[in-house]
């Protein structure tokens, strides 16, 4: 995917994000804190999508909700179209809220199974003031609901009537019924069904088109995220190891973990041999992270030493993407994705 | 090869509220070679998970296997099986691992015991031999110190960790089939490698037969022999596994490759199949697929039964009689 | 299900035919064993036990739904004010809803009514509703805090909306199932609260009548009348077995795993 041009400074920036949970139960006081994210800087031009990759427990959820400030921080600066977002006061928040929006992962606890579509739909109209009539109000909510493709009709009824898919598109239609620029998509197709899994992703890159959004698209599936980013952050133990455009990523990863995370992808080709890298043992939890680099205890680098023990790698520029690595230069495998390796 | 299992025409049905009653597995046939890996491969909904249950005869009340469905492991039919004679095929010969690792294991029984209980009840064996036992599959399915996580209970444990235990468990009672519902679908990436990987070894080095079931087809590409697509409770596309891949016939089949993201290969639109799936009871008569095929063919209102579309690759389409594609 | 059907029936059809009649009706004659022309007998001041027994179904299952009613709304605002503010309004709250639940109701209420001499039934029933809140917004508070963390709160919050909003629109709602079942059983308990009290000559007092008041009327000659006791005592049992029902009902049919 072509990178839109970028006009300007960057709608989004976020710099040193850092959010640590306090550890619970009884022995809480003692113990050390979850660093669920720590240090992570990134940026969203108009009209982009940042995807923001890794598996369980990396943190990149706590990074999509911190950003639009539906948790409080821990530390770090989030400037979005010239406003500090951690630094504004309730009611400036609120009105700043009507352009960052989220759409959630699990269509079943993500709509009020109390409240009928068109309602929940018209929310944040209501919230914000923007239809003066109440006939105003169900005609946007009308076409709303078809502009996500769903029936205007399906405003009277209730959530559980609907299946996954169709509620996901629910939710992204509340998300634009304020008319956001920005929309943090967390994991929104990960609970879904293959087919419907490409409609709603259809469904997003259209939106973004038409309307156009930039999206922070927070997912763990590397082949969905080839579909719809234009670049792509991975994330493990709460940094960034790796950014760069999607293309160049994918096809030249230069940290490991990412090139691990490439290699685990099943692909739907059984002609299609490839260098397969398992990783041994589990990821670290947040709770105890390594010293140095977070990715040390399972990093199959051939240069890895004690370096890599005792200092965190800064991210830096190595053929096309910026990773933190000491040794990216010279890649950890030798061949890439392409190629056929038995 | 041997065929170890053989199912023909496997119906399960559920009373519908209204008296009638609804076939979320409605004519499902198929068989499991040693030494081989079926993939079933469909979306929610589509009877997959309930087939598995149905063979270890495990579906939940107030749902039934029709009469008229057979299986048979061996020479031994399941459905007439009662009491001991179930008892000891379940665990024993065909034994099964979930997709849910954290509700599949007990949580107040350590690791150890859960292994070792399922010995105990097949096999006559000591105390310590059963203990050793599972040390030493805990070993095979690549779990460090083993000895030491005996102890462990399962909140102590990683997800990727869980499922090898699962799986440890499923091997304890040495069965010559291996049922995986979906059992990376809750795992990581690359937790998810590892397992397959596991299972891979394990069906080598036991010889099992083993049936896994799936919606994703990247792993049924790398790991299974052969296919058997479901929709709407009936298998739509059978073939080995290169075969479909090739030439995926079945337009249910194209459309679900149409919508998989591809990591690698030009960069395309992904082209879904439209509308939803109806739920069960609310299937279209005929072609279950006719509401939403693009290529609807003008004898779909009849239901079309597997048809041949090359040697070895059928289809439950009119468009196989129409000629090679 | 059938049962508490059934039985809920058996409870509105005596409300349905208000019977003003509680008058002495000389006619009968005082103290009547239960007949024809009057069912239930008469009392010793020749009422027909009937009648007061039906008039009494109103006022007790009117004094027990309002009451109810006040201690749900009042305990529910508590509880989801405390389950979504949590901090130190939560603690606060909570510490004296602890602190209360620790007192005896029935001590608490027989020194309100005691020290309080003429107390108008209004005010019966406000004293009744406000003595009883501190269950239900335990309840309240214990489902706000499973739903607190749902998505469609963050939801409406990423939305912008406020708290006043989460809690009303969003929290709130969600709670009316579980507390719809525990207001049912509450008023069984009510109707069995007051009974006691008008026994005792402190809950609802004459003329109103009250089950309670006719047991307590009915002592003094329950050797030789003892209809004009049983009969509201039967009406007793039989509207709080039929509320205890219902709200059994309304349990399993809210429970999803019941299929």
């Amino acid at each position: 995917m072509s990178v839109p041009h970028a006009a300007s400074a960057p709608l989004l920036q976020v710099s040193d994000l850092v959010k640590h949970y306090k550890a619970e139960g009884l022995f809480a006081a003692k113990a050390p804190p979850v660093k669920a994210v720590d240090g992570v800087a990134l940026a969203v031009a108009r009209g982009e999508t940042l995807a923001l990759v890794g598996e369980s427990g990396c943190g990149k959820s706590t990074v999509g909700r911190t950003i639009i400030r539906l948790q409080e921080p821990t530390a770090g600066r989030v400037i979005f179209d010239g406003h500090d977002v951690f630094a504004l006061a309730r009611e400036p928040l609120r009105a700043l809220r009507r352009r960052m929006q989220i759409v959630f992962q699990d269509p079943y606890s993500s709509l009020n199974p109390r409240m009928t579509v068109g309602d929940a739909v018209a929310e944040g109209i209501e919230i914000h003031r923007l239809a003066p009539t109440r006939l105003e109000r169900n005609a946007r909510v009308a076409a709303l609901l078809e502009e996500v493709g769903l029936d205007a009709s399906y405003a009277r009824r209730y959530p559980h009537e609907f299946s996954g898919g169709q509620r996901q598109r629910i939710g992204i239609a509340r998300a634009l019924a304020v008319e956001p620029s920005f929309i943090v998509c967390d994991e929104p197709v990960s609970a879904l069904d293959v087919s419907v899994q490409a409609q709603v992703i259809n469904l997003l890159k259209d939106l973004q088109e038409r309307r156009g959004l930039s999206y922070l698209f927070i997912a763990h599936d590397l082949a969905v995220v080839r579909q719809i980013a234009h670049r792509i952050a991975v994330m493990y133990l709460g940094r960034i190891v790796e950014t760069g455009p999607a293309e160049v990523l994918l096809s030249d990863p230069r940290h490991p973990y990412t090139q691990a995370l490439l290699s685990a992808v099943p692909e739907p080709d059984p002609t299609r041999r490839r260098a397969r890298i398992v990783l041994a043992g589990d990821p670290p939890s947040p709770t105890n992270p390594p010293p140095g680099c977070p990715f040390h205890t399972r990093c199959f680098h051939p240069l890895r030493d004690e370096r890599c023990r005792r200092e965190v790698p800064a991210l830096r520029p190595v053929h096309g993407t910026l990773a933190a690595c000491h040794y990216a230069e010279t890649s950890a495998i030798a061949s890439t994705l392409g190629a056929d390796v038995v | 090869m041997t065929t170890l299992l053989d199912i023909h025409d496997l119906h399960v049905s559920f009373p519908d509220g209204d008296g009638a009653r609804v076939r979320p597995v409605d004519g499902v046939s198929f068989s499991l070679e040693r030494g081989r890996t079926l993939a079933l491969v469909g979306e929610s909904g589509c009877g997959k998970s309930l087939t598995s249950l149905a063979i270890l005869r495990l579906v939940p009340s107030p749902g039934r296997i029709d009469p008229g469905s057979s299986i048979r492991f061996g020479d031994v039919d399941v459905l007439a099986l009662e009491g001991e004679a179930l008892r000891r095929i379940r665990g024993r010969r065909i034994a099964m691992i979930f997709q849910d690792p954290m509700t599949s294991l007990n949580p107040v029984f350590n690791v150890g015991d859960q292994i070792t209980e399922v010995m105990h009840a097949h096999f006559t064996i000591t105390r310590r031999d059963a203990r050793d036992a599972a040390a030493e599959l805990l070993q095979e399915v690549g779990i460090p110190d083993p000895r030491a996580r005996l102890k462990a209970y399962p909140h102590q444990l990683s997800g990727g960790m869980r499922q090898r235990v699962m799986i440890a468990i499923a091997l304890a009672g040495k069965p010559e089939i291996l049922i995986a519902d979906e059992p990376t679908t809750a795992l990581d990436v690359t937790v998810q490698a590892q397992i397959l990987e596991v299972l891979d070894r394990l069906r080598e080095s036991h010889g099992m037969a083993v049936l896994l079931i799936t919606h994703d087809l990247g792993i049924v590409a790398g790991r299974a022999d052969r296919v058997a697509v479901m929709y709407a409770g009936q298998i739509v596309e059978t073939a080995p596994t290169a075969t479909l891949f090739a030439n995926p016939s079945h337009p249910y089949t194209q459309g679900l490759f149409g919508s998989v993201p591809r990591l690698t290969g030009p960069l395309a639109r992904l082209s879904p199949i439209a509308g939803n799936v109806p739920p069960a009871g609310r299937w279209p008569t005929g072609c279950r697929f006719r509401t939403r095929c693009p290529v609807v063919h003008e004898r779909s209102e009849t239901e079309p039964p597997l048809l041949r579309v090359e040697p070895d690759h059928e289809m439950r389409c009119w468009l196989a009689g129409d000629g090679p594609r | 299900m059938a049962l508490g059907a059934i039985v809920l029936f058996g409870l509105l059809a005596p409300l349905a035919l208000p019977d003003p009649a509680a008058q002495p009706d000389l006619a009968e004659g005082v103290l009547q064993p239960p007949s024809v022309s009057a069912p239930f007998g008469t009392d010793e001041l020749s009422r027909d036990v009937l009648a007061r027994v039906a008039a009494g179904t109103r006022v007790s299952l009117a004094v027990a739904g309002l009451a109810v009613a006040l201690s749900a709304s009042v305990g529910a605002l508590i509880g989801v004010v405390a389950g979504y503010r949590g901090g130190i309004v939560d603690a606060l709250l909570m510490r004296f809803v602890d602190g209360a639940l620790a007192i005896p109701r029935l001590f608490l209420l027989l020194l309100i009514l005691a020290a309080w001499e003429r107390m108008p039934l209004a005010a019966f029933v406000v004293v009744i509703g406000m003595t009883g809140w501190f269950g239900a917004s335990r309840l309240v508070r214990a489902e706000v805090l499973r739903l607190r963390d749902a998505d469609f709160v963050r939801a409406a919050e990423a939305l912008g909306a406020g708290s006043g909003r989460v809690m009303f629109r969003h929290l709130l709602p969600n709670t009316f199932g579980p507390l719809l079942v525990a207001a049912t059983l509450a008023v069984g308990d009510v109707i069995l609260l007051e009974a006691g009290l008008s026994f005792l000559g402190l809950g609802v007092r004459p003329p109103t009548p009250s089950w309670g008041g006719m047991i307590l009327d009915g002592r003094g000659v329950l050797t030789v009348a003892p209809w004009v006791s049983i009969f509201p005592g039967l009406a007793i049992i039989a509207t709080v077995l039929s509320v205890n029902l219902l709200g059994d009902a309304l349990r399993d049919a809210a429970d999803p795993r019941s299929a």
